[in-house]
């Protein structure tokens, strides 16, 4: 149960961390993607055609930020399992004497 | 008797489930596998439309856009066949994600997982803004106040498509 708890932990804590940085980083290039496009339009650098490009692009990012974070969280979760897995697997071949690798 | 029966019902579920979860591969797979050349190709992209970018920073002519033309195809090309080669691989389908989902849905939340990679979306996102920027160009040059915002949209996207792809190297 031990070495379950500080697998889970050690795996866990280093993805967070990962993940957490990850999404600071975008939701701050996102704000200043709206902030560049405002300022942009204000200027008259941006015609409709861009403008409506351009928001468009940042709403497809944000979509996909989302659905980059579900991946990363999948990717831990797969983690979880397996970690699971190999400490049982390894608890249950040194009680019965079964190397499950050779199966 | 019937008592004794689920007691030994109880005693036995557990290991027998975990004989089989054993016997039919240990390892869960949630997620598309780790693909090095797919690493590899995005964070060398990376270098490269990083040096256009930096090539561009003051703005461009249109009447000098011949100049750029072949650079823009071979990234756009180059993005475009990292998209299909990160599509291409197989999505697994695990019964573990099948149970979280039966679990969201009845929650009214949307599934964990869809039929793509987030980094496959990603670079299609690239290669619109580099398609994009190019007929810009062509059409009346760039004008300077433009290439933060098409860079910028760029570096979203590669963060997303280059920390996915990492974060599979498990």
């Amino acid at each position: 149960m031990q070495d379950i708890s500080a697998g889970i932990s050690a795996a866990i804590n280093q993805d967070v961390n990962h993940i957490k940085q990850f999404s600071t980083r975008q939701l701050k290039a996102l704000a200043m993607q709206a902030d560049l496009i405002s300022a942009g339009i204000l200027a008259g650098d941006i015609n409709e055609d861009l403008q409506s490009f351009f928001l468009s692009s940042l709403n497809d990012m944000v979509l996909n930020l989302a659905k980059t974070l579900q991946g990363l969280i999948i990717v831990s979760i797969e983690k979880v399992c397996n970690i699971i897995m190999a400490v049982l697997t390894s608890a249950i071949s040194t009680v019965t004497g079964i190397n499950f690798s050779e199966l | 008797m019937k008592a004794d029966n689920f007691r030994a019902i109880k005693i036995f579920t557990l290991p027998l489930f975990l004989l089989m979860a054993l016997l039919t591969g240990c390892a869960t797979q949630m997620a598309p596998r780790y693909d090095e050349a797919l690493y590899k190709g995005i964070t060398q992209s990376n270098i490269e439309i990083m040096t256009l970018f930096a090539s561009l920073s003051s703005g461009t002519e249109k009447n000098t856009f011949v100049t750029r033309e072949a650079r823009y195809n071979t990234l756009i090309g180059t993005v475009e066949a990292l998209a299909i080669q990160s599509r291409a691989r197989p999505m697994p389908e695990s019964a573990i994600t099948e149970q979280v989902n039966i679990y969201l849905k009845n929650r009214n939340i949307g599934p964990l997982q869809h039929n793509e990679a987030p980094s496959t979306n990603a670079l299609h996102q690239i290669a619109k803004q580099l398609v994009k920027m190019k007929e810009v160009d062509k059409k009346s040059g760039l004008k300077a106040a433009l290439v933060p915002i098409f860079k910028n949209a760029v570096v979203i996207s590669l963060d997303q498509a280059i920390t996915y792809e990492s974060f599979l190297n498990r």
